[in-house]
């Protein structure tokens, strides 16, 4: 057998075990390692969407001073 | 009117099912390495079909050896064997920072590096978690969002996840897993880094042959 057709053979081999595995591995689990990790505990989100968090509204940002009602009955107490 | 108009379509995600097992692993991983497992996640990874023998030989042994522990070990006594092995007093027993491996200390410039990275991925850091983003379940993280293309509306392509891998996880993960694997007091997590190796391993592989 010629040089490339054994590398051809290997990654074929290689690429057989590697589908076999993860498509093996994954239906062979009870409940489904998939479902149990995927569904409910990852993303672990130690990095997130830049995006995402960009259109994030900030609820919290303060409107800064502003006169009220409140404010302009002090003002009226303090005149002299 | 132009003559030629862009049409947005919502494509569909098409995420075939050897990728998604890829990204669920990521995930498993990831989940692994932040945390100990609870009782539940424990036994979603307990095998009730054996894999295939047609599948890699030691990959397929160290899952099934994870799977085994999986099945008799408690989250009670994971909280333990992770605070022992990861956390510890002052100086974490075995350290799972890239930055550590790769420059010596922790917070380096490949942890800059992979700041910038991540940035023009447009991943960013989420101020909730205390890890820095080398950290190894990040690291497994972004492989998971990146197969299934949670920053767009479809997965990240081939090249893209081999050049992340290869530029920030390649050349220090089984450094990370050998030191788990060597340190005394890992037990369960002996096997977590077993597997993870074999995984790693095989992701290399198939990136050499795909790219």
């Amino acid at each position: 057998m010629s040089e490339a057709k054994k590398s051809a053979h290997m990654k074929a081999e290689t690429a057989s075990n590697r589908r076999n595995f993860l498509l093996g591995a994954t239906l062979g689990t009870a409940g489904a390692v998939a479902a149990a990790v995927s569904a409910t505990v990852a993303p672990v989100a130690v990095v997130a969407n830049a995006s995402a968090l960009a259109i994030e509204p900030d609820v919290k940002r303060s409107k800064g001073y502003h006169v009220t009602a409140h404010i302009e009955q002090y003002y009226e107490t303090t005149r002299m | 009117m132009t003559a030629v108009q862009a049409i947005a379509f919502d494509q569909p995600r098409i995420v075939t099912a050897e990728d998604q097992a890829r990204a669920d692993f990521y995930a498993l991983l990831a989940h692994l390495f932040s945390r100990a497992p609870d009782d539940r996640v424990l036994q979603s990874m307990v095998i009730t079909q054996e894999p295939t023998d047609e599948a890699s030989v030691e990959l397929t042994k160290s899952w099934r050896a994870l799977s085994a522990a999986s099945a008799v070990v408690t989250h009670d006594a994971l909280v333990d064997e992770y605070e022992s092995v990861f956390v510890g007093v002052g100086r974490p027993p075995v350290i799972v920072y890239g930055s550590f491996y790769l420059a010596g200390f922790m917070m380096e410039k490949p942890l800059a590096e992979l700041r910038d990275d991540l940035a023009k991925m447009g991943f960013t850091r989420n101020a909730d978690v205390r890890e820095s983003e080398d950290h190894l379940a990040a690291v497994c993280d972004v492989m998971r969002a990146l197969i299934l293309g949670d920053l767009s509306d479809a997965p990240a392509d081939i090249e893209s996840q081999k050049a992340f891998f290869e530029r920030h996880m390649k050349p220090w993960v089984f450094k990370c897993c050998a030191a788990i694997q060597v340190y005394e007091k890992s037990n369960y997590y002996r096997r977590v880094a077993s597997f993870a190796e074999q995984f790693f391993e095989m992701e290399s592989q198939a990136f050499e042959m795909q790219c």
